[in-house]
């Protein structure tokens, strides 16, 4: 089986990987189990890291939808995560359930998503970043200035008390949180692998490529995308909701956060983008790393995201995923040195 | 009609410094189509050198051209050793690149020189004012307003006027017909980068004179830079010239008649209707795809 | 009914008309040569058939409904597909899935699934020459390889009416003769093709009928003899080859006298 390293490594699998999804269905269920048993072996501090490895894994794969599958660099994502949060904590502290409190935000964040998706998905390059990380910006200065139905954009909000599990002891409350992120990080991979496998996951990948001729053979190239900004600024709005209320303070800087799409985006580039495990990967690097040097040497934490992140960029930059799916060889010396080379100025 | 003035005198300062800036990023962009996050790494180690240098007894408008000098060096390093491996391949790795560097470079600065403000002492003859049609003028104002004025004039002759400026030009239009005339590519690249890193310098040379430098400074004005630069649109020298005039006074306006805190969301709302209706800018030329 | 037909199609960029009032028409069944000189807008009215581009002016009906206005992939799901001139494959999925793509969005009619999308993809790279390669990576194909899947992915697509263009660019002689029998081929099964080539003994021997385009517009019409006898389309693409023939032999009786 030839695996052409410059055009397509997986070349051999790839018409398994169309029709299988029961492989890697029972793989996730299997961890999923295994993960949900976590609580009786981890204290309350590995819980709340764990807790939040599921939170930045169920990002991650909202992410890599739209920047993974689709090849558009979005920075739109914060808008999302923002309103998610935002919108749910305005609902609680007026009174509403907290079912119907996700709901609203959820609803708000996809009518943004189409408001500004529609237009911007239309720009080449990169405008379309720009202009994502505009709305995000815009909206982050819209929120903070504003002052209605109880919220005033300047403060911190405190939800724990509307958010109704105040009632529990902090064990149960920290597993029930853990819980709640585990089903979205499953939930969003779930989504992933149903997309990956699907003939939309073929469509996005061949209009990376030539949008023109998948257009020609029926694609609905413009529409495709939007499907897709909209599916992940839901998933982003949902976690950011979640978040919320697991956090119990809503600060509108930090839900509207560059910060927090920034470390995402380097897990899934790190990972491997556009793949399924890939973003499971790049989050358990990161967090591992953060866990071993943040600890240590806070200040050079920062050094050393960048400095992997250009590492990869430069000598790897499918990401950690082809080392997985071509074994030790992809870390070869020689292949370092071909990735290097390969998208150089000639 | 004296608020009006008083509105454009406030924002000759922004102006002037959006302009180098986003001359800087505008090149970058529209020479090698890279978004290079790391400019505002850039922008920060222009505005230490300059402090450093004022430390050991320079004027700081005097240490502008050293500042420059070095940041052009530095410019043309990162384009040869980093940014030069991602230049064929797709744009969201000369993203990530750029940002990793960024990190990088800043997180360096917060080690050594802690994120303690460092600023200068204004010269004396950078102090005090003049008064114009019931306006005040600052002269602090107007030496800025004045350097971005000689330096976009100064870029805009050496890109229009010479032999290598159109060199960059014909890149621009077509790496693969200039490189069939002869162009070397690659030296054409680095020279941009590094050009662009002295006016990213320039601009944090100026930023700490008026203010001061901080580790993040230069992140704090990318934002903008990004805005004056799509504003201004590229393919053009006075495109960040108009872009910063543009939300300059906007911001200016904006913040005199209804507070500073809407400023933000009216420039990037005003940025992404233009987006909508002219994706090329106010004066970019239509055919370059960014 | 005419499969195809365009009444005075026009494309304008500025002040340049591309294509300009161009009458055209496809019987089905039929294989039409569209020639003419470099810049005569060939490309561009393909572009205007298949949706690539929008025309400033005219109309075009495809079985008798207007699609003047409709999206490329649209036009796809009727029953419109083409190949490109330079064949870019989709370099990130395997040969299968390239043409799997035609299968899945392009097919008129009903949604196929992807079990039976990819026995069709078999069936085209088959008809094409291509079968048992499904697998491989598209970087491993040759030129003809590659204009070879543009045609499979197309056939994916079940199409009723075929654009080529420059099918036979980059060719040698053998896979010239092997592109002409595909097409015949193809028209037998009952696709109806028009395709643009430069290579005018191939556009002879295997056209039904062929269209001339100069300058964006039509030229002339007519069966391959009828344009091979035909004056003004000698002109266009030699220039007035009588007049240069006369004039030297003028110049060389005046330096021999």
């Amino acid at each position: 089986m030839k695996v052409d390293v410059l055009t397509l490594r997986r070349a051999g699998d790839g018409d398994k990987r169309l029709s299988s999804v029961a492989q890697p269905l029972l793989i996730l269920l299997c961890v999923a189990g295994a993960m949900a048993l976590l609580p009786l072996v981890l204290g309350p501090y590995g819980l709340r890291v764990a807790t939040t490895a599921c939170m930045y894994l169920a990002l991650a794969q909202s992410w890599n939808l739209i920047g993974g599958y689709a090849g558009l660099v979005s920075l739109a994502h914060p808008a999302f995560i923002g309103t998610g949060a935002v919108a749910a904590a305005i609902c609680l502290i007026n009174g509403l359930p907290i079912a119907v409190a996700a709901l609203v935000a959820l609803a708000l964040s996809l009518s943004i998503a189409l408001l500004v998706g529609a237009p911007t998905l239309r720009l080449q390059g990169h405008y379309f970043v720009v202009a994502t990380l505009l709305v995000s910006e815009a909206l982050r200065n819209f929120v903070l200035n504003l002052d209605a139905f109880g919220f005033q954009g300047g403060v911190s909000v405190n939800i724990v008390s509307h958010v109704g599990v105040s009632a529990l002891g902090s064990e149960a409350y920290n597993r029930f949180f853990y819980h709640l992120m585990l089903g979205l990080a499953i939930a969003a991979m779930a989504v992933v692998l149903a997309f990956d496998r699907s003939r939309w996951g073929l469509a996005l990948r061949t209009i990376r490529d030539n949008e023109a001729a998948a257009a020609a053979l029926g694609v609905a190239a413009a529409r495709l995308k939007l499907v897709v900004f909209l599916l992940s600024a839901g998933m982003a709005s949902l976690i950011g909701t979640a978040s919320a209320f697991w956090i119990g303070t809503v600060e509108t800087n930090d839900a509207y956060s560059l910060l927090i799409t920034f470390e995402v985006i380097v897990m899934v580039f790190l990972g491997g983008k556009g793949t399924l495990w890939g973003p499971a990967i790049g989050v358990g690097f990161v967090l591992l790393l953060n866990e071993v040097i943040g600890v240590e040497f806070a200040e050079v934490t920062q050094v050393v995201s960048g400095l992997i992140v250009v590492l990869i960029v430069l000598f790897q930059p499918e990401g950690l995923m082809a080392a997985l799916t071509e074994g030790p060889k992809a870390l070869s010396l020689r292949r370092l040195r071909e990735n290097v080379r390969r998208y150089r100025v000639s | 009609m004296s608020t009006a003035l008083q509105i454009i005198f406030d924002s000759l300062l922004l102006i002037g410094l959006y302009a180098i800036g986003a001359l800087g990023f505008a090149l970058i962009w529209g020479v090698l189509n890279v978004l290079n996050i790391a400019y505002a790494a850039f922008i920060m180690l222009g505005g230490y050198c300059s402090w450093m240098l004022w430390q050991l007894g320079l004027d700081p408008l005097l240490a502008l051209p050293f500042t420059m000098t070095l940041m052009f060096g530095v410019g043309w390093l990162v384009q040869r050793i980093l940014v030069d491996h991602v230049m064929r391949g797709p744009h969201a790795l000369g993203i990530a690149l750029t940002y990793g560097l960024n990190l990088v470079i800043v997180g360096l600065a917060l080690y050594v020189f802690t994120p303690e403000f460092r600023s200068i002492v204004l010269p004396d003859y950078l102090r005090g004012y003049t008064e114009i049609g019931g306006a005040r003028l600052t002269n602090a104002r107007a030496a800025v307003a004045a350097m971005a004025l000689a330096l976009t004039t100064g870029t805009w002759w050496f890109i229009d006027r010479t032999e290598i400026g159109s060199a960059i030009r014909a890149t621009r239009l077509d790496p693969e017909a200039a490189r069939l005339v002869g162009i070397r590519v690659r030296t054409i690249f680095n020279l941009t980068t590094a050009l662009s890193a002295a006016l990213a310098g320039a601009m944090g040379g100026l930023i700490v004179v008026l203010y001061s430098a901080t580790p993040a400074m230069g992140d704090q004005y990318l934002l903008q830079i990004l805005i004056v630069t799509v504003l201004g649109g590229l393919g053009s020298m006075l495109g960040p010239l108009a872009g910063a005039a543009v939300l300059g006074v906007c911001t200016s306006a904006v913040a005199t008649l209804w507070g500073a805190t809407y400023a933000t969301a009216v420039g990037a709302l005003l940025v992404l209707l233009l987006l909508m209706v002219r994706p090329a800018g106010l004066m970019g030329k239509r055919f370059y795809e960014g | 009914m005419t499969l195809l037909a365009t009444s005075g199609l026009t494309k304008r960029f500025g002040g340049l008309a591309a294509v300009n009032g161009v009458d055209f028409s496809a019987e089905p069944g039929e294989i039409i040569g569209l020639i003419g000189p470099n810049g005569a807008g060939k490309t561009t009215f393909v572009d205007l058939l298949t949706g690539v581009q929008l025309p400033t002016a005219g109309r075009i009906k495809f079985r008798g409904r207007d699609v003047t206005q409709l999206a490329s992939h649209e036009r796809s799901r009727l029953g419109l597909a083409r190949t490109f001139q330079i064949p870019r494959p989709f370099a990130g999925v395997s040969i299968r899935e390239n043409v799997m793509l035609g299968a899945l969005f392009g097919r008129a009619g009903r949604d196929v699934g992807m079990a039976e999308a990819r026995a069709l993809a078999e069936q085209a790279l088959q008809r094409v020459g291509l079968a048992g390669q499904g697998d491989r990576a598209t970087g491993t194909l040759t030129v003809a390889g590659r204009k070879r899947l543009e045609v499979a992915r197309c056939l994916a697509a079940d199409p009723t009416l075929l654009f080529f263009d420059e099918p036979l660019g980059g060719l040698n002689p053998t896979e010239v003769k092997e592109a002409l029998d595909l097409i015949r081929a193809l028209n037998a099964s009952g696709v109806t093709i028009v395709f643009i080539e430069h290579i005018v003994s191939a556009v002879i021997s295997v056209s039904h009928r062929i269209f001339v385009l100069a300058d964006g517009r039509k030229l002339a019409e007519g069966t391959p003899q009828e344009i091979l006898a035909n004056q003004t389309v000698q002109r266009a693409y030699l220039g007035d080859v009588k007049g240069a023939v006369n004039r030297s032999r003028a110049a060389r009786q005046r330096r021999a006298g």
